[in-house]
């Protein structure tokens, strides 16, 4: 009935990619220098340690070497040649991770030329998304700004393909691959549209078509997949001939096999059912991301030990029934029922760095301070299956950490400093640039000049 | 009594003499028809009107016209009368629907390029006010069977599609001439809010409060035009001439009633309001939702329309459609049959209609439903037929059985209200038609015939569809097979020797009221006839006796608004409030104080301070450990909008989000919930002069204009950057502005056009001839621009880019005007100098960039630089979630550049309160304020914070602990409707009628919430 139903479809539908490529160019590469490799070990003394995987330390010392964590404590020594740095009573925390972004293939929202998430057709699981990581996108110094050094990056749809675990720094897409292929990424078809007041019928039930058309396809898909799996097996075991290729089918050989898990975004009670019943159908090893009424599930997410990627706490409900602080509250409630949690932020467009944020909204709505810090450092780690390097301060992991003047889920603390393996990050960003570019103009007109 | 059973055989000839009015201009075609009009209908229990019963009484009817009801025993049958014995039966005046329509409905868009206004019409094609409905009137021979069949006799048809529709006739419900049926081709000017053209304005609820104002006021100025040339045609252009215009003039001087044919409740109000202000008279179609505000409507006093078309049952059954059902959804559906009554309680004017059923049984089940549900049955009637007929000016003659009226009533053989009956014969002057229901139940029962002196028995079973007929000669079994009915036509076979011969006998015979009569045909090929005298009728012949569906034990309170979340009651303002022990973020001169009292009497600061003495009786609420901050406030928000942008024309200055406010929007609550107290709603983004804006409280409970906030300034919405010039989606042919360029030359052109309106009214008001003058018109767009010239408005500016931002600076500053706000100002840190030179506040957002070309270069430090400037700078949302945590986002600017934690929360409390030019009222912890303030559990700029407590005006509209109960309350309300809806067996009438929407979250670029939403409707801010 209307030209365009909505601005924003338009926006992300009717882009002239050709036509912006010559607007963007500007965009290209940030100015931030990568962190050069640890060439000495470094001292961070008279700190407050925040280990996560323990007790804190106060007023403790940290120590690492060639990357990885030598010591931390109350009575370290700290070796000779060391870096030292004076903590003054500030604090060292894991950095934190993201758990399902686009960052790296997304640059601006309206233009699509800058956006590589969304491969044609809606089953892509062959598809790596480090492979198209940017180095030099803007949103990435803007991220690890705000303490963010590693995310998970990910394409979209049904079975959106590959997500990686990415540094936030590096010169090339392999220098900041900490893990490719870490899970394969599904977007479960969703059910929110089914009964919208402000949708017209015949919207809803082409919606609930395409739903039902989306379910069936994945069934369909990895039964195939099942299928192609036991050819190559008997072609391997010299039983048959070898299947002809067929990229999307083999790469799912591990998805079967319970050696990579399926990530799938699901929300509402319903999807996040028809999810778990799927993977249990299908003997695969799933993790919900999303989880918005996770809290509908806990029964079931607790006998299969399926962890939860928490989307956003800071969401509005998503019914009116609900209570005005549910979302904000699903990060306790799973906590209290001993559900295996994270906090991601999700996809927002160039904001990765409120992730401390989302944590912080659960601790004022209930959930252990302490668990809050962990939902976006140790438990990402190990839902991911990286806690042997990344996620807490213990010696022999990685030292990906950060210094900060406070509390580090406030949003008045500021990081001051990264090391992502021991190489210490440049903080600054297109921001921080152009705030002082600009801050000058302000300056020297208030003095007259 | 007999039934009166197959609507086959009509009296066609006589229906179609009865038809024709005597009063006409034609000759016959060939011989002259007057067949005889006179007829007694006794043996009746008849409703003369809504108070009236009269027992066993006789109607005479003759030429159409009632010549007497009353009592057997007063009643003389007159000799030429054709006597019908109804005994038992019940008769009823025939119902007026008031608001109907049949055929196809105008579809949106079919006004497009195809179909400009042709001729003397009107140049917009949502103005078809001209239009007669009785021009196009056919005889909807569907639609009149259904009203028939549930009582109606005439009915009002209007036009369809379009702001100003045409003009509504009301006809009788009769076949015939349309010359014949016709009563009244002019009956009232039907207007809707809702547009039909594509790409035409106005497409928004608010646009079309606007155009219908702008219209109202052009039609009087039309007459006065035209009036003015008549007489004094010497030295003045002619006025153009314009049917619609003409055609509107009787209803904008109120002489005759507009009726608004809106979409619910909220709609309904304003159709109200509008009326109230243009001073015109109103029927108002109020939605099936009107019960959710009875008082709002009762004081206005109005004329309604009510649909007795009720919400239909969520879909409980489908498990999949749990997570999507809503309290509100539950409660509508089952409120909604008790809305009537409701209504009617509080004593409003209402008639009823049956838009949207499309079933006559629906009709009559949903009229039972309303008198179950609580609606006495005397103001039932009296909706149905003498209230439309005094709207209508028809009293003396429509709505009643009496003597000199209209022979237009319906017989039923059961009561109307407590027994299932159905309409058996509708009368429409005179002219009687008799139904079979739909099925030929009537047929079922027992039958005689003789045949060779032997007494046959007949028995019709079963149902017409599966007929089982039994034959008997005296007492023995005859074997029959291949029993069928079909439009009243029997047909069975006989194996019998006695009647058939030697083989099968075919019986062909038609039923009818007394029997059945037709012809066998014998095995060997002769026949004989059969007359079957009709015996006693099958039980499935008396209606039911009527058992609405089970209700609740106790009934469900009106909550304000419906829902989850809705209160009982108001919260009271005590008269004496005292928070002690605090932590006071006064964002006033005293800035912050520890240990501090806030002393609130009757809604206003009486004190805050460290040596505050708390008076006797004062409600004492101890803070120690929490703080205290001012209630936030929001310049940029577009919730509880029902549209957000009239984005059809580049200036839309007429319209305003105010018309538009939708009170039961739950994000009001939430925003509540995070301590936001006031929020400005904008106009969009999606032209560059947009609309006028509103400023609220957020009192959440209350009807839109008791949120309005009184002091606000009147403002509006400039837009600047990607929106206006269509960056990014598809502009209409010929569009302007393409560029910023073009949007600068556009400012200049529409305030140069506003500065030429007023001179011409100058012009006319120094006239020495002014009498003799045809005035200017009086235009709402450019009065409003002219208002910003005056400073008597302000603007809140959309904008992204530093040279946007200057060059609307410039704009203003040639016409001598100032732009107040610039609101998201991305890149205002790089002109923050200018901006603050030239008087401009900032108001902003930290998160927003990356999404669009025009963002690119916003970063977090904005704010910081702008305050660094010397520029007032505010936190804005555009965004229903942003806004429920407005005290964190204050905290980016400690974060991003260092402003001072007091300094930071002023930018969402007094800032944003400058910005509006309400300071000397809110934002700010000062005596004498309105005591607008929120209780935190940590400071407000901590990520730990949770508003405890908000209060607005002294009085306490959220608190934490409450919110629990409620949420409690809610699930078990929802439960035990859920449990009732499940036990409901019935499936409930189908609907065809649009039901009321409700909204989705807005923000800047999105249109009307009517609208086709895109699936992408909820994303979280994809765009601004």
């Amino acid at each position: 009935m209307k030209p365009f139903p909505s601005f924003k479809r338009a926006l992300l539908n009717g882009m002239l990619a050709a036509l912006l490529l010559c607007s963007i160019t500007h965009l290209s590469a940030h100015d931030s220098v990568p962190g050069a490799k640890q060439s000495q070990p470094v001292a961070i003394k008279d700190v407050m340690i925040v280990p996560v995987s323990g007790p804190v330390i106060e007023k403790g010392t940290i120590v690492f070497s060639e990357g990885k964590i030598a010591a931390l404590g109350t009575d370290v020594a700290i070796p000779a040649g060391s870096k030292i740095i004076d903590g003054q009573g500030r604090r060292v925390v894991p950095a934190f991770i993201e758990s399902w972004s686009y960052l790296g293939l997304r640059e601006v929202g309206s233009v699509k030329a800058t956006q590589d998430y969304d491969e044609s057709g809606e089953i892509n699981p062959n598809l790596h998304a480090h492979k198209a990581v940017n180095p030099d996108s803007e949103l990435i110094p803007v991220t690890r700004a705000n303490g963010i050094g590693l995310a998970i990056t990910r394409p979209s749809g049904l079975i959106g393909g590959q997500a990686s675990l990415i540094r936030l720094d590096g010169w090339t897409y392999e220098d900041m691959t900490l893990a490719p292929n870490v899970a394969m990424a599904m977007d479960w078809p969703q059910t929110r549209f089914l009964n919208v007041p402000w949708l017209p019928q015949q919207r809803r039930d082409e919606f609930k078509k395409k739903r039902e058309k989306d379910l069936a396809a994945l069934e369909a898909f990895v039964k195939q997949a099942r299928h192609y799996q036991q050819a190559q097996d008997a072609a391997k075991e010299g039983k048959a001939k070898k299947p002809q290729p067929d990229p999307r089918l083999a790469a799912m050989d591990k998805v079967l096999r319970g050696e990579q898990r399926v990530w799938i975004r699901a929300n509402r009670a319903d999807e996040i059912h028809e999810a778990i019943d799927f993977c249990n159908r299908h003997d695969l090893k799933m993790v919900l991301v999303g989880g918005r009424q996770a809290d509908q599930a806990v029964d079931q997410l607790k006998r299969y030990g399926i962890p939860v990627i928490l989307h956003r706490t800071q969401a509005l409900p998503s019914r009116r029934d609900e209570a005005y602080d549910h979302v904000y509250r699903m990060p306790a409630i799973l906590h209290e029922a001993g559900v295996e949690f994270a906090i991601t932020i999700g996809n927002t467009l160039g904001n990765d760095r409120n992730l401390p944020y989302q944590a912080a909204a659960a601790a004022a709505y209930g959930l252990d301070p302490a668990a809050a810090l962990a939902s976006i450092t140790l438990a990402p780690a190990k839902i991911i299956g990286v806690a042997d390097r990344v996620g807490s301060l213990e010696v022999g992991k990685d030292a990906t950490l950060i210094l900060c003047d406070g509390d580090p889920l406030e949003i008045t603390t500021h990081v001051q400093a990264m090391f992502i393996e021991g190489a210490e990050v440049d903080l600054t960003s297109r921001h921080t640039r152009l705030w002082k570019k600009y801050e000058t103009r302000i300056k020297r007109l208030n003095n007259g000049r | 009594m007999k039934k009166s059973f197959i609507g086959y055989w009509l009296l066609f000839a006589a229906a179609l003499a009865s038809a024709q009015t005597r009063h006409h201009a034609r000759q016959p075609v060939g011989l002259q028809e007057n067949p005889p009009t006179a007829y007694a209908v006794t043996g009746v229990t008849v409703q003369a009107d809504p108070k009236t019963v009269i027992e066993n009484a006789v109607i005479l009817v003759r030429d159409g016209v009632i010549e007497a009801v009353g009592p057997a025993a007063t009643i003389t049958l007159p000799a030429d009368a054709l006597v019908i014995d109804k005994k038992g039966a019940f008769v009823y005046p025939g119902f007026i629907d008031l608001m109907t329509d049949a055929g196809k409905k105008k579809k949106a868009g079919e006004g497009g390029k195809k179909n400009q206004p042709a001729g003397t019409a009107d140049h917009n094609a949502e103005n078809t006010a001209g239009k007669l409905r009785a021009d196009s009137y056919n005889y909807p021979k569907k639609k009149a069977k259904t009203l028939r069949e549930a009582g109606f006799t005439a009915a009002v048809f209007v036009p369809s599609g379009g702001i100003f529709r045409g003009i509504a006739c009301l006809t009788l419900l009769q076949e015939g001439r349309t010359n014949d049926v016709m009563l009244d081709p002019e009956v009232a000017g039907v207007v809707s809010f809702e547009g039909a053209v594509r790409q035409a304005y106005p497409d928004s609820a608010m646009g079309g409060i606007a155009m219908i104002r702008q219209t109202v006021g052009d039609a009087r100025w039309y007459e006065q035009a035209h009036a003015t040339y008549q007489k004094h045609p010497t030295g003045q252009t002619p006025p153009s001439v314009n049917r619609d215009l003409a055609a509107l003039v009787p209803f904008a001087k109120g002489e005759k009633p507009f009726l608004f044919q809106v979409r619910n409740h909220h709609e309904a109000l304003r159709a109200l309001k509008l009326s109230e202000e243009l001073k015109v008279t109103s029927w108002v179609f109020a939605g099936d939702d009107a019960y959710r505000r009875v008082d709002a409507f009762k004081a206005y006093n109005p004329n309604l329309i009510l649909p007795l078309d009720f919400a239909e049952k969520p879909a409980v059954a489908d498990p999949a459609m749990e997570g999507t059902i809503s309290l509100r959804e539950l409660r509508h559906w089952y409120l909604s049959p008790a809305g009537p009554a409701a209504l009617a309680e509080a004593d409003i004017n209402f008639v009823l209609t049956s838009h949207g059923l499309k079933k006559s049984g629906d009709i009559l089940g949903n009229l039972r439903l309303a008198h179950h549900r609580g609606l006495a049955k005397e103001t039932l009637l009296a909706a149905l037929t003498t209230r439309p007929a005094a709207w209508l000016n028809q009293s003396d003659r429509m709505g009643v059985i009496k003597a000199g009226a209209m022979a237009n009533f319906f017989i039923t053989a059961g009561d109307l209200f407590t027994t299932e009956t159905t309409v058996g014969e509708s009368w429409v002057r005179g002219e009687r038609r008799r139904f079979d229901k739909g099925d030929e139940q009537g047929v079922l029962g027992d039958y005689q015939f003789t045949v060779a002196k032997k007494k046959y028995s007949l028995t019709l079973a079963g149902s017409p569809k599966k007929l089982k007929g039994t034959l008997k000669r005296g007492k023995k079994d005859v074997t029959t097979s291949a029993w069928s009915l079909d439009k009243g036509r029997l047909v069975f076979h006989i194996n019998d020797s006695t009647l058939a011969g030697e083989g099968v006998a075919r019986v062909n015979a038609r039923v009818e009221e007394n029997g059945f009569y037709g012809q066998v045909i014998r095995a060997d090929g002769t026949r004989f006839s059969l007359n079957a005298q009709r015996g006693k009728a099958a039980d499935a012949d008396k209606p039911k006796a009527y058992q609405g569906p089970k209700l609740l034990d106790e009934p469900l309170a009106t909550v304000f608004p419906d829902g989850a979340f809705g209160r009982n009651a108001m919260p009271e303002q005590p008269a004496l409030v005292a928070v002690t022990n605090a932590t006071i973020w006064t964002s006033g001169p005293d800035g912050n104080l520890e240990n501090a009292t806030l002393l609130v009497k009757a809604g206003k600061i009486a004190a805050v301070g460290t040596d505050v003495a708390v008076p006797e009786g004062a409600l004492v609420i101890d803070a120690a450990g929490k703080h205290v901050s001012p209630g936030l406030i929001d310049e940029h928000s577009h919730a509880g909008l029902d549209a957000v942008n009239e984005w059809t024309t580049t200036n839309s200055a007429e319209v305003g989000t105010h018309e538009v406010i939708n009170p039961d929007d739950i994000s009001l609550y939430y925003m509540m919930a995070g301590g936001l107290t006031m929020a400005n709603q904008l106009h969009g983004s999606a032209n560059p002069i947009g609309g006028q804006n509103s400023v609220i409280k957020l009192r959440w409970g209350k009807t839109a204009e008791e949120l309005r906030y009184a002091n606000a300034m009147p403002g509006i919405k400039f837009a600047l950057g990607e929106n206006v010039k269509r960056a990014n989606f598809p502009a209409p042919d010929g569009y302007y502005p393409l560029t910023r360029l073009g949007v600068e030359q556009f400012f200049r052109d529409q305030f140069d056009a506003a500065l030429a309106y007023r001179a011409a009214w100058q012009d006319y008001e120094k006239a020495a001839d002014k009498k003799h003058r045809i005035p200017p018109r009086r235009d709402y767009r450019w009065d409003t621009l002219l208002e910003i010239i005056d400073g008597k408005r302000q603007i809140h500016c959309h904008s992204y880019r530093q040279d946007e931002i200057l060059a609307l600076m410039r704009v203003a500053e040639d016409f001598g005007f100032k732009i107040d706000v610039f609101t998201h100002i991305l890149e205002g840190y790089k002109v923050a100098p200018e901006m603050a030179k030239h008087g401009a506040m900032a108001n902003t957002f930290t998160d927003w960039w990356a999404f669009k070309m025009e963002v690119v270069d916003a970063m977090p430090y904005n704010a910081a630089l702008m305050h660094q400037a010397g520029v007032v700078v505010g936190f804005n949302s555009d965004d229903d979630e942003l806004a429920r945590r407005l005290n964190t986002e204050a905290a980016k600017a400690v974060k991003y550049g260092g402003v001072s934690p007091e300094e930071a929360l002023k930018m969402v409390t007094l800032n944003p309160a400058r910005q509006l030019r309400i300071d000397e009222h809110v934002g700010s912890l000062e005596v004498g304020k309105d005591a607008d303030f929120v209780l935190w559990n940590h400071s407000p700029l901590s990520m730990y914070a949770v508003a405890q407590q908000t209060w607005i005006d002294g009085t306490k509209y959220f608190d934490r602990e409450e919110a629990k109960q409620h949420t409690a309350e809610a699930q078990k309300q929802r439960r035990v409707l859920i449990q009732l809806a499940l036990s409901d067996k019935g499936k409930g009438p189908k609907s065809d009628r649009a039901k009321g929407k409700t909204r989705r979250m807005m923000h800047c670029e999105d249109l009307d919430a009517f609208s086709d939403g895109s699936l992408d409707g909820h994303h979280h801010h994809a765009h601004h």
